[in-house]
C-alpha cells in the first residue's frame, strides 16, 4: 500500500468547479466530466537561483473569487497575496511583510484583514484589477510579521553525464599497449536536493484563526485590535465600532440584512488560535448588533468558540458540534420562510429519512 | 396597448405573489464565492436553539466546524463509532434526509478535516475524503512519477493499492454518488505548470517543472 497525500484547505465554488489551495504550493481546479488544472505557484526569492528557489507554502488559504480571477496569497514564507487568472497567469501580484485573513471581495474591491495574531492589525482594500492600495485602516499600523531562516532541500534537476566505452583505443604510455577508452554517451537528467535558507513566519498561517469579513453593499465589517469595526467601502473611514475586551478574539463573524453576528472568545491562556484546536476558555458567546450603529440587541453563552453560517432565517453555530438556532417566537417573516421550505423540500428523500440511530441530534433548546 | 400593459402588469403581479418565498442559501465557506458572509435571510432576536449534533471522532477529536446549506438542507461531515459520514439533514429539524460513509475517519491535515462540504447551485457537494485506486496502469504511472523524482527512495515492486487524498461528489437531493478526483493524478500526470510570480507583469507563462512530492501538511 502506498500513501499519496496532498492537503486541500476551504474549497471555493464558482459556478459548477471547485478551487482549492493544497497545504504546499498547489492551486487546483476541477470542474467535473469538463476539465481539470493543477498549477504550481511559485513567488522565488530575490538573489536566488530560480529553479531551487522553495515553493509557496498556502496552508489551505482560503482563495476567494473576484471578476478576473481568484485571489491567492501566501503569507508564511515569501510572503505574496496575487490574483491568479483562469489561464494560469497571474494578473498581478503583491509582496508582503504582514500576516494575513480569510480575504473578501465586493465590486472589484479586494478586502482583507492584516498583520499580527491572526491577521487582525488592520484591513486594507485593493483594487481587484491591478491590486493597487485603495485604503487601509489600521488604527496601530502594525509591524512586519516576524520571520526566520530556516534550511530546506530544494529538488533540482541536472545533467548527469553517461560514460561508456569508447570505440577508439588509446595507447598506455607506461606499458606501450593498447587500452580502451571512456567517452560520455549522452546525458541524463537526475533531481538532486540542493539546500536552500527559506524565510518562514514565526507565527504562520494566521489565516486559520481570522474570524473573515463581512461585505455589505457600503461597508466592510471586520476585527481590528480587539474591536468589531465598520468602515466605509469608499474610503475606509470607521462609521462604528463594538470593544469585545482586551483579551477577547472574533472567531467568526457574519451578517443578515439588518445584523452582524459574530462569536466571542477569551482565550485562557491570551492566545489565538484556530478554533478547531482551541482547549480551554473563559468565556464564549454569540453576539448581534444592528447593522447601522453597531447597538447589541441580543448575546447568548456558548460553551466553546465556532464559526457561524446563516440560511432560511436559522443561525448555525459549528464549535465541533452542530447547533441550529431559530427566532424563540415564530414571526410572519420566519412562518413564510419555513412554509416555502416544506414546500419545497415535501417528496425530497422523503422514504430515506428518519433520525441516526443512536444520534445526538436533540430537538429541544440548550 | 394600455390594455395589454395591465394585463401584463397583473400577470406579473400574480406570478410574483404565487412564488414560494425562498430563503437564502449558504453554499460555501463564508456564503458565497466573493466571501461576503452576508444572508439576504433576516434573524428574528432572540434565538433558541432548535437542534444540535455532537460528535467526536475515533480518536476523541472534534471535526464538526462548518455546515452548508441549500434548499432548506444542511450538509456536514460527523464521525459515528469508527466512521466519518457526510450527512444531510433538514435544517429546521435535525431529520436526516440521507447519509453516506466517507472512507477517511480523519483527515491528517486539520484545515482539510474541517473545511466541510461545499454545494454547488445545482446541487452537486464536494467533500474531502481518501479513495483507494486499485487501476494498475494508472498506479505504475503514479509510481514512477514519484519515484523519479525522489533519488533517495527506491522502487522494487509496484504496491497493488494506492490510498490518495481526493475530493468526491455526491448528488445534494439524492445522495448519490458523482465523479471523484483522486489528487494522486497529481503524480500521474508527470509535470504540472508553473507560476512564478517575478514581478507585477501579466501574461506570465506557464512553465513546466517536475512535480511536487507529495506535499505534506506545514
Amino acid at each position: 500500500m502506498l500513501n499519496v497525500p496532498e492537503y486541500l484547505g476551504h474549497p471555493l465554488i464558482v459556478n459548477n468547479a471547485l478551487f482549492a489551495l493544497s497545504a504546499s504550493d498547489l492551486l487546483f481546479r476541477w470542474e467535473p466530466e469538463v476539465k481539470w488544472t493543477m498549477t504550481r505557484i511559485h513567488h522565488p526569492l530575490p538573489d536566488v537561483d530560480r529553479d531551487i528557489s522553495p515553493t509557496a507554502r498556502f496552508g489551505g488559504y482560503p482563495p476567494a473569487y473576484a471578476e478576473r480571477g481568484v485571489v491567492v496569497a501566501d503569507e508564511t514564507t515569501n510572503r505574496f497575496l496575487a490574483l491568479i487568472t483562469g489561464q494560469t497567469e497571474q494578473q498581478w501580484h503583491r509582496d508582503l511583510t504582514h500576516s494575513l485573513g480569510v480575504p473578501a471581495v465586493g465590486d472589484r474591491v479586494l478586502y482583507t484583514g492584516f498583520g499580527g495574531p491572526g491577521g487582525v492589525g488592520g484591513i486594507v482594500a485593493l483594487d481587484a484589477h491591478d491590486g493597487n492600495l485603495q485604503w487601509k485602516y489600521a488604527p496601530k499600523d502594525p509591524a512586519p510579521d516576524p520571520q526566520q531562516y530556516q534550511q530546506i532541500l530544494s529538488p533540482k534537476s541536472v545533467e548527469v553525464p553517461v560514460i561508456g566505452p569508447s570505440n577508439k583505443t588509446a595507447i598506455d604510455p607506461r606499458t606501450r599497449q593498447k587500452v580502451s577508452r571512456l567517452e560520455i554517451k549522452g546525458y541524463n537528467t537526475e533531481m538532486v536536493s540542493v539546500p536552500v535558507m527559506q524565510p518562514y513566519s514565526t507565527s504562520p498561517f494566521q489565516h486559520w484563526s481570522n474570524s473573515g469579513l463581512v461585505v455589505t453593499k457600503e461597508y466592510v465589517y471586520g476585527e481590528v485590535n480587539h474591536t468589531v469595526v465598520a468602515l466605509n467601502r469608499k474610503g475606509g473611514t470607521l462609521a462604528w465600532k463594538y470593544p469585545i475586551g482586551p483579551m477577547d478574539v472574533i472567531t467568526s463573524i457574519v451578517a443578515t440584512p439588518e445584523h452582524l453576528v459574530f462569536c466571542v472568545s477569551t482565550p485562557r491562556n491570551g492566545d489565538r488560535e484556530p478554533v478547531w484546536s482551541v482547549e480551554k476558555t473563559r468565556a464564549n458567546r454569540l453576539v448581534a448588533v444592528d447593522l447601522k450603529e453597531g447597538k447589541e440587541v441580543w448575546s447568548q453563552a456558548v460553551p466553546r468558540p465556532g464559526n457561524l453560517a446563516l440560511a432560511n432565517g436559522l443561525l448555525f453555530f459549528t464549535d465541533g458540534a452542530l447547533h441550529v438556532l431559530g427566532a424563540a417566537e415564530e414571526t410572519d417573516g420566519n412562518k413564510e420562510i419555513a412554509q416555502a421550505e416544506r414546500g419545497r423540500t415535501s417528496g425530497a428523500g422523503a422514504g430515506n429519512s428518519g433520525r441516526l440511530s443512536g444520534s445526538d441530534v436533540s430537538p429541544s433548546p440548550r | 396597448m394600455a390594455r395589454v400593459s395591465l394585463g401584463l402588469a397583473l400577470l406579473s403581479l400574480l406570478t410574483t405573489l404565487s412564488a414560494p418565498v425562498r430563503g437564502d442559501d449558504w453554499l460555501q465557506f463564508r456564503h458565497d464565492a466573493t466571501h461576503s458572509a452576508v444572508s439576504q435571510d433576516k434573524l428574528h432576536f432572540p434565538l433558541k436553539e432548535l437542534w444540535t449534533w455532537k460528535t467526536t471522532g475515533l480518536e476523541k477529536h472534534r471535526l464538526l466546524y462548518h455546515s452548508v446549506i441549500r434548499n432548506g438542507l444542511v450538509y456536514f461531515t460527523a464521525s459515528e463509532k469508527s466512521r466519518r459520514f457526510l450527512i444531510c439533514a433538514d435544517a429546521k429539524t435535525g431529520v436526516v434526509k440521507w447519509r453516506q460513509p466517507l472512507q477517511a475517519e480523519r483527515l491528517s491535515f486539520t484545515i482539510s478535516d474541517i473545511a466541510g462540504p461545499a454545494v454547488t447551485e445545482a446541487g452537486r457537494i464536494f467533500v474531502y475524503d481518501w479513495v483507494t485506486i486499485k487501476d494498475q496502469p494508472t498506479i505504475k504511472k503514479l509510481t514512477d512519477a514519484i519515484f523519479a523524482q525522489a533519488a533517495s527512495l527506491t522502487c522494487s515492486m509496484v504496491p497493488a493499492e494506492v490510498d490518495c487524498f481526493a475530493v468526491r461528489t455526491f448528488d445534494a437531493t439524492t445522495g448519490k454518488e458523482g465523479p471523484y478526483f483522486p489528487m494522486a493524478a497529481m503524480g500521474a500526470n508527470g509535470v504540472l505548470p508553473r507560476v512564478s510570480l517575478m514581478e507585477t507583469w501579466a501574461g506570465q507563462e506557464v512553465a513546466a517543472v517536475p512535480p511536487t512530492m507529495a506535499g505534506c501538511p506545514p
